[in-house]
């Protein structure tokens, strides 16, 4: 009886063990995918009619409207990021070169907020349905994906 | 950097309690062995072919009603829901089952504003296989499946607070601009959702008193296909627990056999 009421005894403990184990098994989130997006642009020349990777000296990128400077004159320029606006579908960066010389690139876009989830809140998805710019540096700009991201895949080409 | 080794460790504690889990029932089902252990002779085999117990196919029908969905709420836990299954013993080897529920989330996050709310009902049928088959005890250690579904609707919104006094309200803390300012607002409500998921199951069932028994089960659930808003995941899915591939599940059920 002794043996029994002992057997018992282990199952009920063993069993609470168990439940309190699994329960606590909760797999935590990994939110560090869903930051915040924006456009990754490649600085590119044509050569012989083919699209090479070019680099730019000392540039200079500002959010027009703002006093945010998006790139400190950065030396050898070969890809850089622009973050979209939250509140606008329009979006226009200063670019300014070592020559001082300056363009100016208007993106227009859609914003779309996502819920992800309780731990990792919300991520604006942004896409780009329009692109215009001045052309005293610049030569061309090619789409390449219009959906912003935060892994660095390219959305713009920048011909120069 | 702590994070893959923190879920390598909750891995292994899975693995290792579902060892734990198949190892602890031992003691139970020790309990209805014969008292005589001697080694078996070619007489007592043969013996034992003559009692040889040949199940009927039917053997009874199980109702359960789990009371760790109503138990994990109470306490603390985000979710609450409740669900009866039933069960039919066949040959006492294969249990088909079917588990129809009720699960319901209503949550504000704990460090901000977002206020998520769902409540639906899901199914699951699939099959259990009783390991201890032999034994004419009402006691079964098992390992199974299911195939569950759930259909539902869920409300996401974090709304900006209004100043009762001077006009104007706070922006949405949720999604500021960093960067350039501002904030948006975000408000949807009844989006629609679904899920099918897979479950592995592993449990025990034993007699408490005469047809009443009680039961643990384990639950791993697999995510087969989804279909959700494009403005927001479902957080919580009726019957599977928190959004994403793969979850655990646990239930503790209160088991009656039908005396028909």
């Amino acid at each position: 009886m002794k043996n029994l009421i002992t057997k018992r005894l282990m199952y009920t403990l063993a069993t609470t063990y168990i439940v309190l184990s699994v329960a606590s098994c909760v797999e935590e989130e990994n939110c560090s995918q869903y930051g915040r997006e924006s456009l990754t642009c490649n600085v590119y020349t044509l050569e012989d009619s083919k699209a090479v990777k070019d680099t730019l000296d000392s540039l200079h990128v500002t959010a027009l409207g703002t006093d945010s400077i998006i790139l400190n004159r950065e030396a050898k320029v070969r890809s850089f990021s622009l973050p979209l606006r939250y509140t606008s579908d329009t979006t226009t960066f200063v670019l300014k070169y070592i020559n001082n010389i300056k363009d100016t690139i208007r993106v227009i876009h859609t914003n779309t907020p996502k819920f992800i989830s309780m731990d990792c809140g919300y991520q604006v998805s942004q896409v780009v349905e329009k692109v215009s710019y001045t052309k005293h540096q610049l030569d061309s700009i090619y789409i390449s994906d219009e959906e912003a991201n935060t892994t660095g895949t390219e959305n713009l080409k920048l011909f120069y | 950097m702590k994070k893959p080794i923190l879920q390598g460790l909750k891995i292994s504690n899975f693995f290792i309690s579902l060892i734990v889990l198949l190892l602890s029932a031992q003691p139970l089902f020790s309990q209805v062995q014969p008292a005589n252990k001697r080694p078996a002779g070619k007489a007592d085999s043969k013996k034992k072919d003559e009692n040889k117990v040949v199940f009927p196919l039917y053997n009874g029908v199980y109702v359960g009603a789990d009371l760790f969905g109503l138990g994990n709420s109470l306490l603390g836990g985000d979710f609450i829901s409740s669900e009866v299954s039933i069960d039919v013993n066949l040959k006492n080897k294969f249990f088909p089952v079917v588990e129809v529920g009720y699960g319901k989330a209503d949550k504000w996050q704990d460090d901000g504003g977002i206020h998520y709310k769902s409540s639906a009902p899901y199914f699951r049928v699939g099959m259990n296989f009783n390991t201890m088959y032999k034994k004419q005890r009402e006691n079964h250690l098992f390992v199974g499946f299911r195939y569950g579904a759930s259909s539902f609707n869920y409300d996401v919104e974090t709304t900006p607070l209004q100043d009762p006094i001077w006009p104007g309200q706070t922006s949405n803390p949720d999604i500021v601009d960093g960067i350039w300012g501002g904030s948006l607002p975000y408000r949807h409500t009844g989006l629609k959702g679904s899920m099918q998921w897979f479950e592995l199951v592993a449990g025990v069932r034993v007699q408490i008193f005469k047809d009443f028994m009680m039961g643990w089960t384990v639950r791993k659930k697999y995510k087969t296909s989804s279909s959700i808003s494009e403005y927001a995941n479902p957080w919580y899915v009726p019957g599977f627990g928190k959004y994403g591939d793969s979850q655990m599940g646990i239930t503790y059920s209160l088991i009656y056999k039908l005396p028909f």
